[in-house]
């Protein structure tokens, strides 16, 4: 009786270590699995080519654990990245120089960010609705603007952080890493982050405690407003190239890559490593559908399940959760 | 409908027992109802009345005891039990469907269909007829529940116990939400009921109410049934001190206090359909308490006076100072600092870790140049655990894992850190055990001796006579009286001013 006692609660352990580091199990097993079987997977060329891959999610990433951290949801940044784009490619087209076409691919970017927020922060509307039409007047502005063309050969000014590397490492990379870091000392480390994270574990007691609940959450969407402004920059300075369709659906992959890396949807709880693990993972898993030559479609198929037993596996936390 | 011919009592409840956790919640009560009977309950906080109807309705299990019903013996596990034999609880909070209509709200337990398909014309002719039973004729099936005035809402909740044959209806403080002439309307259904031989059972504080509408009452203290009778052959004043006994368990004490100058002064403070022209001052080291039944208002005074609500007229005057505290921002800036009632609802943080919750409030004390400064808040964070004696492993442990009185401590140091000059205090220990109480006084106490003034709400009377120098008592959102505990105060007197008797 004893002993079934304390092998139950040894199970239970293991359940709970599972869960909580179960996502940095399962990404450090994929590592090893594709090492051992796929020579080409750990040759530095693959895994510099994996990190670019998921440049684009990674920085939207870091915007996106913000917005979730306080209970929010926000689908616009894919629109975001492409009508940023847009505006760049005309002002650029037209012969405007590098620098102030930039400035106003950003400027856009803040502008749809604060819609956003205001929407959502100060008139109540739903966070979800609210950035699925904001996305809808993007991406319809960028077709205005553009004429749904593509643009090859941006600038050599822009694309300098495509194609340039430093200590023999791309610069995209410095980059995001300096923006992880930025990210995480941010959410972790400042009295704002605090408040953010107050304001997602519990709405009232932070406004009780005197914390500005409307503008802590209006600034994280202003914040991923911009950041989705350096997403489509990012993108298109690795390309050289400008596309209508940049970033379609991108916003489904960022908040899976979230929520697998352990923030919780309800807002509160989560970390910012925890989703540059998770980013990584999806990049990994794409990498290896590419490696083992799967087809497109049944990359998609995997894609899906992957996602659908990440989020599972936070069912269950928050289950266990409860059963405490 | 109830056999009206038959005799014996309808309900007979012997020797039931419940406990929970380190309480004996019922201590072998017996309870009975004839057919037709109107029952109030009575006692204070805590006395176990809503328990006992808990046991009787199915929201809780019994441990010990035996209920039977028209005679025989039945056994009531879950509401869906007590709904079966005809027993319905209609509770403070309205279990509606606000968004659905007046029909789907009353059917909806049995929704009439064929193959799938609602009849909605039956419904709606049904529907019509409860509605003209509970007085609602002007209300159309398909209204939206939630676009009706509460006591209407109120009515429609009876509304849905009237489809099936009930027996016995138990009422929860159902008149703290209802207008006077709403309050005429229930009266009435509940003399209907009445006369078909339905069993009503009040739970109420209001004496007029009582007077108005009861035969009987049964009056709970501590777990025990005290008396029941019929109500003409007790005068108020018995009631009130029955109620209240003659021992009072907890003894507080506390030692003589200096006061100062006026901190705080309300003067006039009206909100509509909240509060009405609420008057008094707070100097500081004085401990003014708020009394009043549920529904009184108690804690809409604070939540004006820290700004988390607005009021329509009436001033709040702080430190000398009219100007208006818009934001507990503003108000936390200010001095002032205020322990809400639910601290799972508006005081913690569950998730997260003592140090966390006990900083928030002073963010700007653990700000270094550009990020959280750890020293400090560790210093702060330990400090306040040894002030206010917290018992936790560790400042990083989740507050969730703490037990009620040491997450109290936690919201109460919390606000300690902004050095307040008023302290707000709503229902400051309730559901903590009389240790945890203890501290929390004498934690207040050292409060009152630096200076500070407290503003407590409480609706325990002990503690409202052993730690407050003054007391307000408020009712239906007005103030009843202001009484000085000098030390002579009488707890009947605080009960019958907060009850309407004379």
């Amino acid at each position: 009786m004893d002993k079934s006692e304390r092998s139950g609660a040894f199970g239970h352990w293991v359940l709970q270590i599972g869960l909580k580091y179960g996502i940095y199990l399962l990404f450090l097993f994929i590592i090893v699995v594709l090492s051992i079987t796929n020579p080409s997977f750990r040759t530095m060329a693959n895994v510099s080519n994996v990190l670019l891959q998921v440049t684009t999610y990674a920085v939207l990433g870091i915007g996106m654990t913000f917005v979730i951290m306080t209970g929010g949801i926000d689908v616009s940044i894919g629109g975001i990245m492409v009508c940023c784009g847009s505006v760049y490619t005309v002002l650029s087209q037209s012969g405007m120089p590098d620098s102030v076409s930039i400035l106003a691919m950003f400027l856009a970017a803040l502008l749809v960010g604060i819609v956003n927020g205001v929407s959502v922060a100060y008139l109540g509307m739903p966070a979800f609705l609210a950035t699925l039409a904001t996305q809808c007047m993007c991406r319809g502005m960028s077709l205005v603007l553009t004429g749904g063309a593509s643009y090859r050969n941006l600038g050599p000014s822009f694309t300098f952080f495509g194609k340039t590397k430093l200590l023999n490492i791309p610069v995209q990379i410095w980059v995001i890493v300096l923006l992880f870091l930025a990210g995480y000392l941010i959410l972790h480390k400042t009295v704002y982050g605090r408040k953010l994270i107050a304001v997602g574990g519990n709405l009232n007691a932070a406004r009780v405690s005197g914390i500005n609940d409307k503008m802590i959450i209006c600034s994280a969407y202003i914040m991923m407003g911009v950041i989705s402004g350096a997403a489509g920059y990012l993108t298109m300075s690795r390309l050289g190239s400008y596309y209508a369709s940049m970033g379609d659906g991108i916003e489904f992959m960022v908040i899976a890559a979230v929520v697998i890396g352990g923030t919780s949807m309800v807002g509160g709880s989560g970390s910012m490593f925890g989703t540059l693990v998770g980013t990584l993972l999806i990049g990994v898993i794409n990498n290896a559908l590419n490696l083992f030559r799967v087809d497109a479609e049944w990359q998609n198929v995997a894609k899906g399940f992957i996602i659908f037993l990440a989020v599972l596996f936070d069912a269950l936390k928050n289950h266990m959760k409860q059963a405490e | 409908m109830a056999d009206v011919k038959r005799n014996g009592p309808l309900l007979e409840m012997k020797g039931i027992h419940k406990y929970y956790p380190g309480v004996h919640a019922l201590q072998a009560v017996d309870f009975s109802l004839e057919p037709g009977e109107v029952c109030a309950v009575l006692g204070e906080n805590g006395a176990g009345k809503s328990t006992l109807m808990n046991v009787l309705g199915g929201v809780v299990p019994l441990d010990e005891g035996s209920i039977c019903l028209d005679g025989n013996p039945v056994t009531i596990h879950n509401t869906k039990d007590a709904e079966r034999l005809g027993i319905s609880f209609i509770h403070q909070e309205l279990s509606l469907f606000k968004k659905m209509d007046i029909a789907s709200n009353i059917f909806i337990q049995d929704l009439p269909s064929r193959a799938g398909f609602l009849k909605s014309r039956k419904m709606h002719a049904d529907t019509r007829k409860i509605l003209r039973r509970v007085k609602l004729e002007h209300c159309q099936p398909t209204q939206i529940v939630g676009d009706l005035k509460i006591g209407e809402q109120q009515l429609v909740e009876i509304g849905r116990t009237l489809t099936r044959g009930i027996k016995i209806l138990i009422l929860d403080e159902p008149t703290s939400s209802l207008t006077a002439s709403e309050v005429d309307v229930l009266f009435q259904i509940v003399r209907e009921l009445k006369a078909q031989g339905t069993a009503v059972v009040f739970i109420t504080h209001h004496m007029d109410e009582i007077y108005e509408i009861c035969d009987t009452l049964m009056i709970m203290r501590d777990g025990v049934g005290i008396l029941k009778c019929g109500v003409q052959d007790i005068s108020r004043a018995e009631v009130v001190s029955t109620m209240l006994g003659h021992t009072t368990e907890e003894q507080y004490s506390h030692p003589p206090r200096h006061y100062g100058e006026e901190v705080l002064s309300v003067k006039g403070l009206t909100r509509h359909g909240k509060l009405k022209n609420i008057h008094f001052q707070v100097r500081s080291g004085e401990m003014v308490g708020l009394y009043g039944l549920l529904g009184s208002g108690r804690t809409e005074v604070l939540r004006s006076i820290f700004g988390l609500d607005k009021y329509d007229s009436g001033e709040i005057i702080y430190l000398g100072s009219s100007e208006k505290i818009t934001s507990p921002k503003n108000a936390i800036r200010q001095g002032l600092a205020m322990v809400t009632e639910d601290r799972h609802l508006e005081g913690l943080i569950l998730e997260d870790s003592v140090k966390f919750n006990m900083t928030l409030a002073d963010l700007d004390a653990i700000k270094g140049k550009v990020f959280v400064n750890p020293q400090k808040e560790t210093e702060i964070s330990n400090q306040g655990v040894k002030d206010l004696n917290i018992k936790t492993p560790s400042i990083n442990r989740a507050v969730k894992y703490l037990s009620g009185g040491n997450q109290q401590k936690v919201v109460l140091a919390k606000w300690l850190n902004v050095n307040p000059k008023l302290l707000l205090l709503d229902e400051p220990t309730r559901g903590i055990d009389i240790g945890a109480k203890q501290e929390i006084y004498s934690i207040v106490e050292r409060m009152l001796k630096q200076g500070v003034a407290v503003v407590m709400v409480s609706s325990e009377v002990p503690e409202v006579l052993g730690v407050c120098d003054k007391v307000v008592v408020l009712k239906n959102g007005q103030q009843v009286c202001e009484l000085e505990n000098d030390g002579h105060l009488q707890a009947a007197a605080l009960l019958t001013a907060a009850m309407g008797g004379d």
